[in-house]
């Protein structure tokens, strides 16, 4: 004689536990992964936005088509990133020099962040006379 | 037994359910890890890139404060460190065992950060000082007896000078002997390029004003040198150069590299370089899919054939050109500049257009990089003979405002299809200057960006270029490359109030003493 004897409450509700646990994990990685790689897109345009920021720079410096290439913190075209250049003396050597310390920062905030990030790079440019 | 094997059979699906999602979570987590690895050394990368830079420009900077020859000691030189990560740069010296004489240093830097490395070289060269010498050809006068001056001015003065005429000569056809000019017939000056010691080149053409005499057509181009000698009576100061042969085309262009060769094109197809060594012409071999600027897919039909409107060389005796061809009948014309170095031919990366758009409301320029061929026609391509810079001018119909671009070579890519003189162009910092002229009622500026009729750059990184007015005298502007931004020069005396300036050229005058200045040559 064949039992036909369906599957119990248990057994379903420990089916269910286990099938829901496993896609909530992958849900939430999936939410985590697209988290991160929006802020690896961010960085990414961040890396990006430093070097031409600090190349624009050392062109500035080293032709001395403008004074002073330092600028406070300034929206950059790309919408959400802020950009900023500190250009100095090198203490030991004195303003006469030609040689000038420039460091370039971008900041930003990821979606749904309060946190705001930042990097940055610095470089010596000698000034063409 | 089929409902255990049932059950086993459900627990089985779950496990496999589970592990799936198990699988899919790891797959992604790596992701997201190799994406971050990615930036994060993307950033390293450009830190190390900067890091050679400050290494080579800080190594500069102690040769420069270098009293003597005494190289070594400028061998290594560490860098302090930087935040959350050690970086290291170094440089070190290297002197090629083809350069004679150390008056040129290859430097070689490397940055590391976080296991990344770039390394950096650069070219560093003592020159002698250099005044730069500005020419100016000024045509004047009514039709009939217009006149054609070359005035001239060092980088110091404020006021244009009148250099003395080559005499009133011409060579009639395959005589190769001079004769006095015709009645009626005038010499035009065109294309004055001066060397690095002082010495003047420019083209005489003959021209006749009387329109009821027959025009004399077989009479070539003669070349003149003048030699600035104030101890030498004027007239003996212009010494006559040696014809390039009995052809009668005009003669378009002059350049000249430092070691004083003279580059000559001649109609559209021919460039001919008198060596300072032998005083003998010789004629470049001109390479058609070289100066189509690597565009080799093109079938050229006879009057598609590229040709060359404007020349100039470089420190190292590279000549660059401009060509221009269609790609096929009734398309638009197409320009490219080329590279003649190294008995070879290369072609230069054209640039990413900009145009700069002015807001009717604000006056402000905006830039706006143009996709796509909307007017691909460089024109007025002149070289910064200390650094090897390229200057060209772009126009795009419509907009007053051209675009001057930059382009400073890098390395030569000799795998392309056609050999490859790669650089970087930039349309940054050189925007056209404003619109000023000079009026019976002194100077007016208006805030109009402007296009420039002729340009060049003198021996001491000085472009000028000229402002054509169809009501007044035309405006030369000064750009200092290296310190300052665009000014315009005092107007040339004695011209009238609606004197054209045709032509442009620049030179140099050595003055004492020794500078040292540096040329990047690639960015790894």
């Amino acid at each position: 004689m064949i039992s036909r004897r369906a599957f119990t409450l248990a057994e379903v509700l420990v089916f269910i536990a286990i099938v829901s646990i496993a896609v909530l994990g992958v849900f939430s990685i999936q939410a985590l992964s697209l988290r991160y790689t929006q802020y690896n897109r961010s960085r990414h345009t961040a890396v990006t936005l430093l070097a031409s920021t600090l190349s624009a720079s050392q062109c500035q410096l080293e032709r001395a088509f403008y004074a002073d290439p330092s600028h406070p913190r300034t929206p950059s075209e790309t919408e959400g990133f802020e950009t900023a250049v500190i250009s100095v003396y090198e203490p030991d050597l004195g303003p006469a020099s030609n040689l000038r310390r420039v460091e370039a920062f971008v900041y930003w905030k990821d979606a749904g962040e309060t946190q705001e990030r930042s990097i940055s790079a610095w470089t010596y440019v000698y000034r063409l006379r | 037994m089929t409902c255990e094997r049932k059950r086993g059979l459900a627990l089985l699906t779950g496990v496999f359910v589970a592990m799936v999602c198990y699988f899919l979570a790891t797959v992604v987590l790596a992701q997201v890890s190799q994406d971050f690895g990615f930036t994060r050394s993307d950033l390293d990368s450009v830190k190390a890139r900067y890091l050679a830079q400050a290494s080579l420009n800080k190594g500069l900077h102690l040769l420069n404060q270098a009293s003597g020859p005494d190289w070594e000691r400028l061998y290594t030189e560490p860098n302090p460190p930087f935040r959350e990560v050690t970086p290291e740069g170094w440089f070190e010296l290297a002197i090629r065992p083809d350069i004679k004489d150390v008056t040129k240093i290859h430097l070689l830097a490397t940055g590391q950060v976080g296991g990344h490395s770039q390394k950096i070289q650069m070219l560093v060269r003592k020159k002698p000082a250099v005044s730069g010498l500005e020419y100016a050809v000024l045509t004047d006068g009514p039709a009939d007896h217009r006149t054609s001056t070359i005035y001239s001015k060092s980088e110091e003065q404020l006021d244009w000078s009148a250099v003395s005429s080559p005499p009133s000569q011409f060579v009639p056809g395959h005589t190769r002997e001079a004769a006095p000019l015709p009645a009626g017939n005038t010499l035009q000056f065109v294309s004055p390029e001066g060397d690095i010691n002082g010495k003047l080149f420019v083209v005489a053409r003959l021209v006749n004003l009387n329109p009821t005499l027959p025009p004399t057509t077989d009479s070539p181009d003669v070349l003149w040198c003048y030699t600035p000698n104030e101890a030498v009576p004027p007239a003996d100061r212009w010494q006559r150069l040696p014809q390039i042969d009995d052809e009668t085309s005009r003669i378009r262009d002059l350049a000249i590299d430092q070691d004083a060769n003279l580059y000559a094109l001649r109609g559209n197809k021919d460039i001919f370089k008198l060596a300072v060594s032998s005083h003998e012409w010789t004629r470049l071999p001109i390479d058609a899919p070289a100066l189509q600027g690597g565009s080799g897919s093109l079938s050229l039909t006879t009057n598609q054939e590229p040709y060359l409107f404007n020349i100039a060389a470089d420190e190292d005796g590279a000549v660059f050109a401009l060509t221009a061809y269609r790609a096929a009948p009734d398309t638009p014309l197409l320009t490219r500049p080329v590279a003649w170095k190294d008995d070879h031919w290369l072609a230069l990366n054209p640039p990413t257009q900009v145009e700069f758009i002015k807001d009717p409301r604000t006056g402000k320029y905006s830039r706006r990089k143009i996709r796509g061929v909307k007017a691909d026609t460089l024109r007025h391509l002149t070289v910064d003979r200390r650094t090897g810079q390229v200057f060209a001018e772009q126009a795009f119909p419509g907009n007053p405002a051209a675009t001057i671009y930059r382009f400073t070579p890098q390395e030569i890519v000799p795998d392309s299809p056609v050999p490859l003189l790669k650089g970087v162009w930039n349309a940054d910092p050189l925007p056209p200057p404003g619109m000023i002229y000079r009026s019976g009622s002194g100077w007016t500026r208006e805030d109009d960006w402007i296009a420039l009729a002729h340009n060049t750059v003198d021996q001491a990184s000085n472009l000028l270029g000229v402002y054509h007015s169809s009501r007044f005298s035309d405006t030369i502007f000064q750009c200092d490359l290296t310190q300052k931004g665009w000014r315009h020069l005092h107007p040339i005396a004695g011209g009238s109030s609606t004197s054209d300036v045709s032509a442009l050229g620049g030179g140099g005058k050595r003055i004492p003493g020794l500078t040292t200045q540096y040329l990047p040559i690639t960015h790894d």
